[in-house]
């Protein structure tokens, strides 16, 4: 099994190998050759920060693509996406009322691929809601939130919730009518409560009318505040996969 | 593993299941390179995708020139689609709430293990599904033409399908009925008019029955009790204007003021619109469906029940979002789909096209102007 201890035959595939994977700088950075025995293979996901969150075994019923349909993964690469093309948005907007909307359109006219980043960023935020939704439809005709799984159901529902958060914020940043009124009408939504309506209406906007207060609110909102919290929640949903044995299966 | 069917917490460690080696698979190299094919897919599948359809930008907000109709994000329709159907405060936050708090605790109601990890792996999983999806279109579909009035509009053009001119008069609109003059043949034309009701709100606004009563509190002393005159300023207890007399509390801090009903009155009809029809709908509805499914046999555990309700509540959620986006015309109106008015058409708001040589300009308020009429 073990052949990258054995004897090197002189084959230029050996040659190649070696040279790719036994080299100083390789080594330095992931400590031994490609993975080709099943402990170097436990020991590439274990010891790598990026994939320790796996386990290093897994029931073979869960890699078929039918059990889970990759959604909450699909969830989590959107949420990536949505960081990466966010941040690079960022570089280019400032969320005041006299630049956000010339912002875009500049972004969309006049930036290198400005137009496809901002698309990106929109059709994967659609795309997050969508997969959050089924992901939550899969776990639940899974029964995959019965014992001892209860307690992650629970931040699902809470991350769900900030997903929609997130889009509904970042929905009013490009400063155009459908933003302007999307929100509008969203925050009459919630000013409508009992009680306390028009004082969390007037907390989440800064003001009686969707204004500048209300998108620089949105902004920090939508670039920091639910982000980290998201990835709080996250973080816990997916450590508890992790305690609460791994992906649901029959009994 | 049959002891999990006991709380959460005892059982805690007896429900993790035990893992056989030979059934195991190693991450890497059979899950890894699974993500890695998927993430590759989407993104190559999002690049596609952006590629060819552009966000939509449209003309700088202004909060003169309110676009007709004023939509929210597609996945808060759902929420603008009930609050043409009840109270805003019910439809826009207790039911979200209640809703959010409902799925919550959907482990904490459903704690055994039946079914667990595989789709829809109890005996009548699938088809208490469809029983759910088929009930709750049919209802959703059917209150949400009823709250239009369509039903009546409907009857009365029916004549038109066999090329007929002539209209029939809904029954809730005839005039005198031929059994008004039987004895309680009143009580019979007023369960005759709430039975051909035109809508919700006509419970509140064109309803109407008088019942004759010894005394009368609060408003009207003719003798009678009149729906809807007689119940729109029902006086709260202690209210202060209302037997005792006090005068309007300014001592209060300004927090207690808003809590404390001074003069308050309650408008009956409209709470009964508002309120009361539509909770009974959102109740009753599913616990009826519930009711049939036992009776059909089909539904015996938690389980069962919450598949039932988690389905409704997935449809509902769907079904409303595609009327709210597709249906739902100027003024909120239910349209057909082909009339639901193209925002970047809309000529108020439609995205503002630079021309060639001068890129950044966005001088629109002339345009603006133009739609303050």
């Amino acid at each position: 099994m073990a052949r990258t201890e054995q004897p090197r035959s002189p084959g230029f595939g050996e040659f190649i190998y070696d040279k790719l994977f036994h080299n100083y700088i390789w080594q330095s950075i992931f400590r031994s050759g490609y993975p080709n025995t099943p402990r170097n293979q436990m020991l590439a996901i274990a010891t790598s920060v990026f994939l320790h969150l796996h386990p290093t075994r897994i029931h073979k019923t869960h890699v078929k693509i039918t059990h889970t349909y990759c959604l909450g993964g699909l969830s989590f690469f959107m949420f990536l996406g949505l960081t990466v093309t966010g941040v690079m948005l960022m570089f280019y907007y400032v969320p005041s009322v006299d630049r956000a909307y010339t912002d875009i359109a500049a972004l969309e006219t006049n930036v290198q691929f400005g137009m496809l980043i901002r698309n990106l960023h929109r059709w994967m935020a659609h795309g997050m809601v969508l997969t959050v939704l089924l992901h939550m439809m899969r776990v639940f005709y899974m029964g995959a939130y019965k014992p001892p799984r209860e307690f992650n159901w629970v931040v699902g529902v809470i991350l769900l919730v900030l997903t929609l958060l997130l889009s509904f914020a970042g929905y009013l940043l490009p400063w155009d009518q459908l933003a302007l009124w999307a929100i509008t009408v969203g925050t009459n939504i919630a000013g409508s409560a009992p009680v306390l309506g028009g004082e969390s209406r007037f907390v989440l906007i800064g003001g009686f009318e969707v204004g500048p207060n209300a998108l620089i609110r949105f902004y920090t909102l939508h670039v920091i505040a639910l982000p980290l919290l998201a990835a709080i929640f996250m973080s816990v949903h997916f450590w508890r996969i992790r305690r609460d044995g791994g992906l649901a299966r029959p009994l | 593993m049959a002891v999990a069917t006991q709380g959460a917490g005892a059982t805690r460690e007896s429900v993790r299941q035990k893992r056989e080696r030979e059934q195991e698979l190693l991450v890497w190299p059979d899950l890894v390179f699974i993500e890695f094919i998927a993430a590759v897919l989407f993104t190559l599948t999002f690049v596609i995708l952006s590629t060819f359809i552009n966000a939509p930008l449209l003309n700088i907000a202004n909060s003169n020139i309110t676009p007709n109709p004023s939509k929210a994000p597609w996945y808060f329709m759902n929420l603008q689609e009930l609050l043409l159907h009840m109270d805003a405060g019910l439809a826009g936050v207790i039911v979200p709430t209640v809703l959010l708090i409902g799925l919550m605790v959907i482990p904490y109601v459903d704690r055994s293990n039946d079914g667990q990890g595989g789709w829809f792996a109890t005996p009548n999983a699938i088809r208490i599904t469809v029983f759910s999806l088929v009930w709750a279109s049919v209802w959703t579909v059917w209150l949400i033409l009823w709250d239009n009035s369509s039903h009546a509009r409907i009857y009365e053009r029916l004549p038109m399908l066999w090329g007929s001119d002539t209209r029939w008069e809904w029954p809730g609109h005839k005039g005198a009925l031929f059994f008004e003059d039987w004895p309680g043949g009143n009580f019979l034309r007023v369960i005759w008019d709430f039975v051909f009701l035109d809508n919700r709100i006509a419970i509140r606004d064109n309803w109407q029955w008088s019942m004759p009563v010894p005394f009368q509190p609060g408003s009207g002393t003719d003798g009678h009790l009149d729906w809807p005159r007689d119940f729109k300023e029902v006086p709260l207890p202690l209210n202060g204007t209302w037997i005792w007399n006090w005068g309007d509390p300014g001592w209060m801090p300004g927090w207690l003021r808003r809590l404390y009903p001074y003069d308050g009155h309650l408008d009956i009809p409209a709470i009964t619109a508002e309120y009361v029809v539509p909770i009974i709908v959102m109740v009753g509805l599913p616990a009826l469906m519930i009711w049939v499914l036992m009776k059909l046999g089909w539904a015996h555990t938690v389980r069962d029940a919450m598949i039932a309700l988690f389905t409704g509540f997935i449809l509902v959620y769907f079904a409303l979002t595609i009327v709210g986006v597709a249906f739902r015309g100027k003024g909120q109106n239910l349209v057909p789909f082909w009339k639901v008015p193209n925002l970047e058409n809309n000529p108020s708001i439609q995205r503002y096209a630079p021309p060639p040589e001068t890129p950044l300009v966005f001088a629109d308020r002339g345009r603006g102007a133009e739609g303050h009429g």
